[in-house]
């Protein structure tokens, strides 16, 4: 069991590095120096503390989405809209943040951040009732309700939230009462990092050691050994899309309330709910492994910027090193699991594909 | 036929050999699923391989058909020394293996999923019509008769196994390695299966047989090779060894082959099964109307060839699947709904939850009890001691209580079934298949199990493919046949001949009902 995890480990390191060979490899086919690309990608992460800080900030969205994706994938859910959730979570949150004034700090943002957990659990919810009740799939539900809620936040921020000159198509800033405090003075980064370590740890904990994340697992193992044996299958599927959901909606009221402009602006996401995807996929749905990479990701995010900057390569390209520095970790991974799981007999490990069908013994 | 020499020392065997295997050990962690294995198979003789659940009879067939790798150890194949851990060479060498669980692709034809292990051979050229035409051939030659364009997943079992025959032999096997051929059989059709055996054997193919059932190997076997705990105990010539002689060289102490009925006092009804209809069980066949009493202290047996809604049954007593109309009421002996067991009759896709833990999947039951969780949180020790005394009792030999049951050996992939059903003393037991895959040893000790629920005043459905079986445990005996109990007779005054005719009289669905 520990051996194995730590195999796990070694493939995963393994493969970034390798990956980030990769990429300079093909900064260098461009032509760019790559000893300064390879110095401003460092620098763009670690160069400052304003840069490392800027790292951690965008950590934090891409942990809760992946900790999202983990949540309702253990139980064998597709949470593919995490992204609508995030502008979900973040909306209700900058509702909070700008309409309920008058509420001492703790309080206020308390509940801003409580209320971007309901807004993300809400559509989630949309999406699990759609699953339960009209057999729609969890997939195509939760990716539609993104595609609408792209829209209404895009709405709601030249609409009825706009700012009072009514020019800039995005919501003015919520009350100071409802914003994260600094936690490094000088860098964007938040006290709300803090609240998402202990996040982390709590589903680690409820998955592992609880009840319900007991009946999670095993519902996402075997749905029909688990109704058989007396779990409600449906409650769960549905329980996990929620808190999935919720989760994302943490992310997104973090979005908004420890962001330096903290408003509600159309697209404030950027993908992160999508990231968080790939993250998860790194950490193979591990919600402990999801700190370090989610950290990676940030990291390549981050110095990608600079790489942008400084060395002047298009940011086309830098989003393309990083999409092989993605497919290199997901191929080398795969790869090592197929590997593995060649030593056992075909179907036995292929929960998506039963191909041992028939004798049973 | 040279099974005049019922040893395997490598100077004999060198001679004529088909197979021969050479101290080959594999071990997974600390634990030694083979230990210096040696086998020879000649040509044209069938070679039984008898075990325990977990002996390591799964491991070597898959060491000489190349999906593991062995650590030491070497597989000789026509005198070429096979190439470790390469299906593709030990498949062109001539090793033809129909695996424990079938591997064909469920919404492919048969002509396709014979296409496609040929195709890997010949450069990836997916000669369809080429392929269908030498199926058909061949299935004609050898009396198998397998529909070629139908989806496999739609067809029963025993043509399945056809298939995977066919497509040894297809790939022009001169060893066929078959692990447990007959754990899905019903006795007829292991009867035909048995005529092909021989058949190959007697055009020169060194068949092996994996297989629990003793009979089985008096009736085919040439030489039986027996193995525990990972090692080969003997091999000896079938016509001079006794039954009992065999199970007890593989379980290392004697076995009851048969086992006493106790006879126990009927107690209070325990299940009531009213009306019980299911519209269209398969395609346009209605189930039942079934109505069942059954009393504390009451085993009744449910026999009925494979398809006649036995599995349907099952699965609407053990509560699984709801009917169309009808009542299933089970009442605990002091009054009050009572506390059901099940054992499905498929215990990978209803049973168990394979990459889960050992653990995880003694405790779906009862986690939610007072005794392993308290607010919502497990209490880990409690959990463990209550699992370690489970695997102890029950005799699961497994590396650890964290190892995922997938790793498992089928046979001790059911005993945690049973090990986790039969705790706290269900009032009714619905069994469906209770020893299907299990060793003699196991088998002696599940019907102990049985008997012992039964004497403890616990009421039991028992489903079985196995007549012995029914006649072994029932009380009394329910026949079905086309979706109905068309009799329910006391086991003193039922025979194999009533039951058998009864079975197959009326309207019977017989085996090759198509969904
Ligand atoms: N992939 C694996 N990882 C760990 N242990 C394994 C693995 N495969 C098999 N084993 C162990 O090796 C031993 C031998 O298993 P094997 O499947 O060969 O038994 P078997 O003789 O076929 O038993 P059965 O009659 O129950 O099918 C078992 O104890 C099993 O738990
Ligand atoms: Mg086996």
């Amino acid at each position: 069991m520990n051996r194995q995890a730590l195999r796990g480990l070694l493939v995963s390191v393994l493969a970034v590095v390798l990956a980030l060979a990769a990429s300079l490899a093909v900064i260098a086919l461009t032509g760019a120096p790559v000893g300064k690309a390879a110095a401003a990608m460092w620098d763009g992460v670690f160069g400052s503390p304003a840069q490392f800080g800027a790292t951690l900030t965008k950590f934090v969205p891409l942990v809760l989405a992946a900790i999202g994706w983990v949540i309702a994938s253990r139980a064998g859910r597709l949470n593919v809209g995490l992204e609508g959730q995030i502008l979900a979570g973040g909306t209700t949150a900058a509702v909070v943040g700008l309409y309920l004034t008058g509420l001492p700090t703790v309080l206020h943002l308390t509940i801003a951040v409580l209320a971007g957990a309901v807004g993300g659990a809400l559509l989630g919810g949309v999406a699990a009732w759609l699953w339960a009740r009209r057999g729609v799939n969890d997939f195509i539900a939760t990716l539609l309700l993104t595609l609408i809620m792209t829209q209404v936040v895009s709405w709601l921020a030249n609409g009825p939230m706009e700012e009072p000159t009514g020019t800039l198509g995005q919501s003015a800033s919520v009350a100071d009462s409802a914003r994260w405090p600094v936690l490094l003075p000088r860098t964007t980064l938040r006290a709300d990092i803090i609240l998402v370590i202990i996040l982390v740890l709590v589903a680690a904990y409820v998955l592992r050691r609880t009840v319900v994340g007991y009946r999670l697992r095993l519902t996402g193992a075997n749905e029909s050994a688990a109704r058989a044996t007396g779990t409600r299958t449906t409650l769960v599927g549905v329980a996990a899309l929620c808190a999935s959901a919720a989760v994302a909606g943490v992310a997104g009221s973090s979005l908004v309330l420890a962001a330096p402009a903290a408003n509600l602006a159309p697209g404030f996401s950027a993908g992160y709910g999508f990231d968080g995807i790939v993250v998860a996929l790194l950490a193979r749905n591990s919600p402990l492994g999801c700190i370090p990479a989610a950290l990676l990701l940030a990291a390549l995010r981050q110095g990608g910027g600079l790489l942008e900057a400084r060395v002047g390569i298009s940011s086309g390209l830098v989003t393309a090193t990083q999409a092989v520095v993605i497919l290199l970790v997901t191929g080398t991974a795969w790869y090592a699991d197929r590997r593995r799981s060649r030593s056992r007999p075909p179907g036995a490990a292929d929960v998506a594909a039963p191909v041992a069908e028939g004798a049973r013994s | 036929m040279s099974a005049d020499i019922p040893g395997g020392s490598p100077t004999d065997s060198a001679v004529a050999a088909a197979l021969s295997v050479r101290g080959v050990t594999k071990t997974y962690g600390a634990l030694v699923a083979n230990d210096e294995v040696d086998l020879d198979v000649r040509p044209g003789e069938i070679l039984a391989l008898l075990g325990e659940n977990g002996a390591g009879k799964s491991t070597l067939v898959k060491v000489l058909s190349g999906l593991v790798r062995a650590d030491a150890g070497e597989v000789v194949v026509g005198g070429e020394t096979l190439p470790p851990g390469d299906p593709e060479a030990a498949r062109a060498a001539g090793v033809g293996v129909v695996h424990q669980h079938f591997m064909l692709v469920p919404d492919m034809t048969a002509t396709e999923n014979v296409a496609l292990a040929q195709g890997s051979r010949a450069g990836r050229r997916f000669d369809s019509a080429g392929t269908r035409a030498r199926l058909l051939e061949l299935s004609e030659r050898h009396g198998m008769p397998v529909r070629p364009d139908i989806p496999v997943e739609l067809l029963p079992v025993g043509e399945r196994q056809r298939i995977e025959i066919l497509k040894c032999l297809l790939g022009d096997a001169r060893v066929l390695l078959l692990d447990e051929p007959s754990a899905v059989l019903s006795p007829v059709e292991w009867e035909r299966l048995a005529v092909v055996l021989e058949e190959l054997a007697a055009q020169g193919l060194a068949v092996v047989l994996i297989t629990h059932k003793l009979g089985e190997i008096a009736a085919v076997a040439d030489r039986c090779t027996v193995m525990r705990g990972g090692k080969v105990v003997s091999t000896v010539r079938v016509g001079d060894t006794a039954p009992e002689e065999l199970a007890r060289m593989m379980v290392g102490r004697d076995v009851v082959l048969r086992t006493e009925r106790p006879v126990v006092a009927a107690g209070p009804v325990v299940l009531e099964a009213a009306g019980l209809t299911l519209a269209g069980y398969r395609g346009d066949r209605d189930l039942g109307p079934v109505d069942l009493t059954v009393r504390g202290g009451e085993v009744l047996g449910v026999a009925g060839v494979e398809g006649n809604g036995q599995s349907e049954l099952a699965d609407l007593l053990a509560g699984v699947r709801a009917p169309t109309a009808g009542t299933v009421l089970v009442t605990a002996p002091g009054g009050g709904p009572g506390r059901t067991g099940v054992i499905a009759e498929d215990r990978q896709a209803d049973g168990l939850a394979l990459p889960l833990s050992v653990t995880d999947n003694l405790m779906m039951r009862v986690i939610g009890d007072e005794a392993f969780s308290r607010h919502g949180v497990l209490r880990k020790g409690r959990i463990r001691r209550h699992c370690s005394e489970r695997v102890e009792r029950f005799g699961v030999r497994t590396s650890g209580l964290e190892t995922p049951v997938e790793s498992l050996s089928g046979g001790n992939q059911q005993k945690i079934v049973l090990a986790r059903e039969l705790y706290g003393e269900p009032d009714l037991l619905v069994a469906a298949q209770p020893t299907r895959g299990l060793d003699v040893g196991a088998i002696e000790f599940v019907h102990a199990q049985i008997n012992a629920h039964k004497t403890a005043g616990g009421a039991t459905v028992l489903f079985s493919a196995e007549l012995d079986e029914i006649f072994a445990l029932s009380d009394r005996i329910a026949v079905m046949s086309g979706g109905r109990v068309v009799a329910v007779l006391d086991a003193d005054d039922a025979t194999r001949d009533r039951v058998g005719e009864l079975m197959t009289a009326v309207n019977g669905a017989g085996e090759e009902v198509v969904a």
